[in-house]
């Protein structure tokens, strides 16, 4: 595990709704991602664990608090601001994948590439490497998303994650939507981004998903209920007992 | 480059509802462009030929016997004349028969085609064979059906004139039926002839100073004759008739500017309310999009390049195909104005039709576009639409009527913006349809309506009488069964201060029924008065 912090939540408070209708998240919830990590955000359904990884990816905006990354307090950047600091510092992963339906998956992935100063021609190449790591070949690279399987599509999504190398990759229950054989797959793609030292903050309720990360965070009450340190990922029956303790623990 | 190819995807992606947005601004600025290029063409053509044929500012037609050295004088002292001329001309009311297939009566003047000229230059090939001959201008070619070589015939007096047509004359100096008179020019023995017959007058045609204002000359130099008790039978000036010839085409400008801005309006409308719907139905998209990293004003351009691009491409597709149109156009103004020209390519009205139409959809698109702000990527993701419903309107639980009917009311109070919104624009629709319908009817298929209400009952059918047989007509007309009334009368062409008109006179106005009165006070004495409509017939 690296040591060095890349987000940084200080006293973060989310809520919803207005007037006598609030329901309240996170009241006081402090966490820090570590760069190089592979951390996992686990907790019952409604916890906020997506609300939780929206908010360190900037895309949600918190009731109070700060929240760093690398540095720069995005609580206080304007939308505009944020859009073009989360070009280069943020790679999405969703569960529902959203690809550009009027987009081939390598325009899918070259719009995002296009963001980010570089030729045409670098953006390419990266992306046919990207491809290539995700075991998409090149006639399927061409092909619109409603023609491709949805393995296929989230791992297309994947490259268009990570096409700007960003700083850190967030991904909200990225298997959520995938058979067991596509989950693998992605998880694979997972494992290795993460093995080439890609930041990963990722949301799952799948243990099999979880066993990647090297750290996992239990979110329950509105707090960061508990969190357990994996270590690099392998097929590993301590490793998997020693998850499956954590989880006893947090009452999962 | 991206905003660019992701408005071209969005462009693919409605290739049918671009078309038909893309027709309608290259409708509207085909319309535009025809208006424009005629507003800012027929003017300054009219006003080019005006130069080129010296034509005179003021013209006057006295008796000959009247035409003396001082009233000469009189003419060139009065202020703001800087050159004039007279020449000997015959006036008389003629009808001239089978002008587009009707009699037409109209006052005209006739020329010794020969006869020196300085003002009112003429632009006329002479013929080889021109001893029958007349020359008529453009009016009476193109509008009666006039063509050189055929027959036509004036009757004067009880003495029809027939000659043949030598050729068309370009003139600026009168026109068409609108100006009141017209001109026929012919050769100096058949000019004589005529002139043997009907007599002749004096016309002096008056070039005006440059800072002289045409319509005050005109009447100054009215006022010098009145004083030197000289009868004026007919003035005219450069400045009504160009009003008169080119009202036609002013009306037309006028309906086709109202007609591209109701069909822009309605253009723009069409592209807010989908740009509106794609932002409803891409929410998610462009939430994904925020969440890549596109800014919001990078998301609003390429939801508004398509329709800039369309808008561009269209209306200069409209512009352009207006040019085939024009030629046609300007035919039809010429036939009626007595006046043709050939419109050619205008760039500044070329421009207007392009970019008002353009500017006018992207600033919309815009307008319409800049909700994308509001777009909140985690909301969009979520599926959360912005103004989502917050209230439960008639539960299911508690509301006493049918579920289908409760299900129904929900939705339509669900969005209430919206059905308002539908209902209004019905409601607008509705009233335009119902008063085109109406006008339509009463246009199309039965006009009588709308010209007896306008003014007075419009004749089934008008004689004219050979003289000394309007007694035996009268008899005929009165003896048969299918007439209903009728009114006998004679057309004479008055002159007022300013301008010319054809009166009708008669010895028995009961028989005509008038629908308009205008009712106001005589500003000179003070007396309430009405005019001119449904008076008793004693009163007339």
């Amino acid at each position: 595990m690296a040591s060095d912090i890349v987000i940084s939540a200080r006293h973060m408070k989310k809520s919803f709704g207005t007037g006598n209708n609030i329901q309240t998240i996170y009241d006081d919830l402090n966490i820090d991602i570590y760069r190089g990590d592979f951390t996992v955000i686990m907790g019952a359904s409604g916890a906020g664990k997506s609300t939780l990884l929206y908010a360190l990816s900037g895309m949600d905006t918190p009731n109070g608090g700060t929240i760093e990354f690398d540095g720069v307090d995005i609580t206080k950047l304007t939308s505009d601001e944020l859009a073009v600091f989360c070009r280069k510092a943020c790679g999405f992963v969703f569960q529902q994948i959203y690809l550009i339906d009027n987009m081939s998956l390598m325009d899918n992935v070259l719009a995002a590439g296009t963001l980010v100063n570089r030729s045409k021609t670098q953006i390419a190449e990266r992306a046919n490497q990207l491809f290539d790591l995700v075991n998409i070949s090149p006639q399927t690279r061409k092909n619109m998303p409603s023609l491709v399987s949805g393995g296929e599509a989230q791992r297309a999504g994947m490259v268009r994650a990570v096409i700007n190398e960003p700083t850190v990759l967030f991904a909200d229950e990225p298997t959520g939507a995938l058979n067991s054989a596509n989950s693998t797959a992605v998880l694979d793609v997972f494992t290795s981004l993460h093995q080439q030292g890609q930041t990963i903050v990722m949301v799952t309720h799948d243990k099999k998903s979880a066993l990647r990360a090297n750290r996992v965070v239990y979110v329950r009450d509105g707090q960061i209920f508990g969190s357990c340190e994996l270590g690099p990922y392998r097929e590993d029956a301590a490793r998997t007992a020693k998850f499956e303790e954590f989880l006893t623990q947090m009452e999962w | 480059m991206v905003i660019a190819c992701s408005g071209f995807h969005n462009l693919k992606k409605a290739k049918g509802q671009y078309t038909s947005f893309g027709i309608i601004i290259a409708i509207t600025a085909c319309i535009m462009n025809i208006a424009l290029v005629l507003a800012m063409q027929t003017g300054a053509a009219y006003d080019r030929r005006f130069q080129e044929l010296n034509t005179a500012d003021v013209n006057v037609i006295i008796p000959e016997a009247q035409h003396t050295a001082s009233v000469r004088d009189s003419i060139a002292a009065t202020d703001g004349v800087e050159d004039m001329e007279h020449r000997r001309v015959s006036l008389a009311s003629a009808t001239v028969r089978d002008f587009a297939g009707a009699d037409f009566d109209m006052t005209t003047v006739f020329y010794n085609i020969d006869d020196p000229r300085t003002l009112n230059t003429l632009a006329v090939e002479r013929a080889d064979n021109e001893q029958d001959g007349v020359y008529v201008p453009e009016y009476m070619s193109e509008m009666g059906g006039f063509a050189p070589g055929s027959p036509i015939t004036y009757a004067i007096d009880g003495t029809e004139h027939t000659y043949t047509v030598a050729n068309t004359v370009g003139e600026m100096q009168y026109g068409n039926y609108g100006t009141g008179l017209i001109g026929a020019y012919l050769p100096p023995d058949a000019f004589e002839d005529f002139a043997a017959r009907h007599g002749t007058v004096m016309e002096y045609s008056i070039r005006a100073s440059d800072d002289a204002d045409t319509q005050q000359l005109q009447s100054d130099i009215a006022a010098a004759l009145a004083d030197q008790g000289v009868t004026v039978l007919n003035t005219s000036n450069r400045v009504s008739a160009k009003q008169t010839r080119t009202m036609v085409c002013t009306l037309l400008v006028a309906i086709f500017l109202a007609l591209a801005f109701i069909v822009l309006a309605v253009s723009v409308f069409l592209s807010n309310f989908r740009i509106r719907n794609t932002i409803a139905n891409d929410m998610t998209q462009m939430g994904v999009l925020k969440a890549l990293g596109y800014t919001s004003s990078m998301i609003i351009r390429s939801c508004v390049i398509p329709y800039a691009l369309v808008g561009a491409v269209s209306a200069m597709v409209g512009a352009g195909l207006s040019y085939a149109a024009l030629p046609a156009l300007a035919h039809v103004l010429a036939v009626q104005s007595g006046f043709s020209f050939t419109p050619t390519f205008d760039p500044v009205a070329t421009a207007i039709a392009v970019l008002a139409p353009t500017g006018a959809i992207v600033i919309f698109a815009y307008v319409a576009a800049r909700s994308i702000r509001r777009v909140e990527p985690i909301n969009a993701i979520r599926g959360i639409r912005p103004n989502t419903a917050t209230v439960n309107h008639f539960p299911l639980e508690t509301t006493n009527m049918p579920v289908k009917t409760t299900l129904l009311a929900k939705r339509i109070a669900s969005s209430a913006g919206t059905n308002i919104l539908l209902g209004a624009v019905a409601v607008v629709v509705t009233l335009l349809m119902s008063f085109a319908g109406v006008l339509l009817y009463n246009v199309v298929i039965k006009p009588a309506n709308l010209m007896d209400t306008l003014s007075e009952e419009t004749p089934s059918v008008i004689f004219t009488a050979a003289p000394g047989k309007l007694g035996e007509l009268s008899e005929t007309l009165d003896a048969d069964g299918r007439t209903r009334t009728v009114l006998h009368y004679a057309s004479v062409p008055v002159s007022y201060d300013g301008g010319n008109l054809t009166a009708f006179v008669s010895e028995d106005f009961s028989q005509v029924h008038n629908d308009i009165v205008y009712e106001g006070r005589n500003p000179a004495t003070g007396a309430r008065s009405r005019w001119a409509a449904r008076l008793p017939s004693n009163t007339r």
